[in-house]
């Protein structure tokens, strides 16, 4: 796509998010992207990213400038809903409130799926506003895939679930956690937004192999990815999965080597504390964007050999030569 | 698709999560939860020999890192919402009530942007006994929270519900979804709106009438004692204007005189130039959603 196409009066198509890498819509540098949406300059629109996430709570029952700012948004870009507190792994009933609110945004935003985090977020009613772990076991899996469905039925779109970052096993972990996760999407039938900077941290902080982890899921499950920043805290001993820094290198790696294993996808760039300007994440997204290509043109590069490989095969298979193989 | 969860899977993760949330808001001391991380959290009774036995093999900062980063997150929820009361209380006695609350209640809304007020509607009677608190400090705190909700109150609340422009004295009257109006012992609307500022508001019952206008701008007007009791019997009881009149000169000991039907018409007319009034509802509704969750405890105080 052009510059000069991206500047012109742009519509987003109702439930449609476009491939590519997205940022998460954030309100330190909102009065920034707003001024930036009644500038004609072509080379300042096209810079903006193709979609932006958001997350339904900070605008849910809410009035004013946030939320009427959201509205201009959502005139010029494709919005996907990305939530924080349904608590999907939780013991308590869901909130009948919430969800129909929910859904109602969901509905006025138009996301084709709804995302929310493989975990809980509080029991007796509690909502400690965080992201606890759930026990690695089949009868949880089991659980979460039940609300997990009954949350599709109430919401009336689909659900991608996220994999968390997790420092504490919470219990005797029966299954590891990658067949935890592959046995609620098959017993849910959903869909995965695969958080590649925490299978990173998970593998950091755990010890293994997040390559192996992200090969063990089913590519067809992953709808969306998403990629942050993360901060090593010595005192804990662990990495943090604080979305307050740049992504890194790694993380980009893991980003290019699943991309070439899925293919185009929706990538959104997290960035929650220590919020930089929009420029600045803008060039950070440009970072993200360039590992999401090079993972499509090993995409490419890959398939083209495949297809190398059936010509030989099928010329030999014609000419009743011997069949060759190349790498 | 399987069967789901049995009744003893759900017993199991119940227990692992209410030990995680208990150690999360437990005021208990470090040394405390050490050592019950060390006895494989067997005093609980709740939780499996073989869960407690994974618990203990693991450092106890991976329990103890979920403590700070919750802890951490809800305590700067509550002091960006209330950050006149968190500077008037001093860090050492907010951190003492913050902790205390939540030992004792923990958040139960989804929305970060209610905590402040969760924890208000626990910290305020307990602030208004504390003899070591300056007794306007409960009033200032509801007030942020009242400015805050006008801030981001929806404006319209029901959309589906009609409004019509002429005002009836047999009518409900139907403000715009920002109006707040309020009671407070203190003057605490009057203070310069500076976190870090000393001044003592002025004591004394005084009436607040605040709204959000067209610019999204935090407009307040003071009202007087019989002002404040008819607007609120109108906005808050959802009273007809007359009965509103009534309501509010019976608890006022005045008679319902022309100069009472006069003011309230005039404040009624400015309200509605100010975009604050939309007009009547042409039917009571007992059943009318409230402008937020806390909108009777912002308006009417803590008795409710």
């Amino acid at each position: 796509m052009t510059a000069a196409s991206r500047a012109l009066p742009r519509r987003p198509l109702p439930g449609v998010i476009p491939n590519g890498v997205g940022v998460g819509l954030r309100w330190d540098f909102l009065d920034t992207l707003l001024e930036r949406l009644e500038t004609s300059d072509p080379g300042v629109l096209a810079a903006l990213p193709p979609f932006w996430e958001v997350s339904p709570e900070n605008y849910m029952r809410r009035g004013g400038y946030i939320p009427e700012s959201l509205e201009r948004v959502a005139e010029h870009f494709a919005l996907v809903t990305h939530g924080l507190q349904m608590s999907i792994g939780g013991v308590d009933d869901y909130d009948a409130s919430y969800l129909r609110t929910l859904r109602a945004f969901i509905e006025r935003f138009g996301s084709p799926w709804h995302s929310d985090h493989l975990c809980f977020c509080g029991v007796d009613g509690g909502i400690l506003h965080d992201l606890l772990p759930l026990p690695q076991t089949v009868g949880t899996a089991r659980h979460a895939a039940v609300r997990i469905r009954e949350a599709q039925d109430r919401l009336g779109v689909p659900m991608a679930v996220e994999n968390i970052s997790y420092y504490l096993r919470l219990g005797d972990a029966e299954i590891p956690e990658v067949d935890f996760v592959n046995t609620v999407l098959d017993e849910a039938d959903c869909k995965l937004l695969l958080d590649v900077n925490n299978v990173y941290v998970n593998a950091q902080n755990h010890g293994f192999d997040p390559r192996t982890w992200i090969a063990q899921i089913d590519v067809d499950r992953v709808v969306q990815i998403h990629v942050a920043g993360h901060e090593w805290r010595p005192e804990d001993d662990l990495i943090i999965d604080t979305h307050g820094a740049d992504v890194v290198d790694p993380v980009l790696d893991l980003l290019t080597w699943t991309i070439e294993r899925t293919g185009p996808l929706p990538v959104v760039l997290e960035r929650d504390s220590d919020v930089p300007s929009l420029d600045q994440l803008l060039a950070e997204r440009a970072r993200v964007d360039t590992a999401y290509q090079a993972g499509l043109a090993a995409r490419r590069a890959r398939h083209d050999v495949r297809s190398d490989v059936e010509v030989v095969r099928n010329t030999a298979a014609a000419t009743g030569g011997l069949e060759t193989s190349r790498a | 698709m399987s069967e789901g969860p049995t009744a003893a899977e759900i017993a199991r993760l119940r227990s692992l999560q209410r030990l995680l949330q208990d150690a999360i808001v437990t005021d208990r001391s470090r040394e405390g939860l050490v050592a019950d991380h060390r006895g494989g959290f067997a005093h609980r009774g709740d939780v499996r020999a073989d869960d407690g036995a994974a618990l203990r093999e693991q450092p106890f900062t991976r329990l103890n890192v979920y403590r700070k980063l919750v802890r951490n997150t809800l305590r700067s929820a509550i002091g960006n919402e209330l950050p006149k009361t968190r500077h008037r209380l001093g860090a050492e006695r907010f951190e003492r009530y913050y902790t205390s609350y939540l030992r004792t209640e923990a958040p139960a809304s989804r929305l970060l942007r209610d905590v402040a007020y969760e924890f208000a509607r626990w910290a305020h009677p307990r602030l208004v006994a504390d003899p070591q608190v300056a007794d306007f400090i409960p009033d200032l705190m509801r007030f942020e929270l009242f400015e805050f909700d006008v801030y981001t109150g929806e404006r319209i609340i029901d959309p589906g519900r009609e409004v019509v422009d002429e005002l009836s004295a047999d009518l409900p009257v139907a403000f715009d979804g920002t109006v707040r109006i309020a009671r407070f012992d203190h003057a605490v609307h009057r203070l310069l709106d500076v976190v870090e500022n000393d001044d003592v508001p002025v004591a004394g019952s005084v009436g607040v009438l605040a709204y959000r206008d067209a610019d999204n701008r935090y407009r307040q007007m003071d009202l007087t004692p019989l002002a404040t009791s008819i607007l609120t019997a109108m906005h808050v009881e959802q009273r007809t204007l007359a009965d509103a009149l009534r309501h509010a000169c019976g608890e006022h000991q005045v008679d319902i005189t022309a100069g009472v039907i006069e003011g309230t018409s005039q404040v009624l007319a400015d309200l509605a130039e100010r975009a604050a009034l939309r007009g009547a509802w042409p039917t009571p509704d007992p059943d009318a959603r409230d402008p937020s969750p806390h909108f009777r405890w912002l308006c009417c105080g803590p008795s409710l």
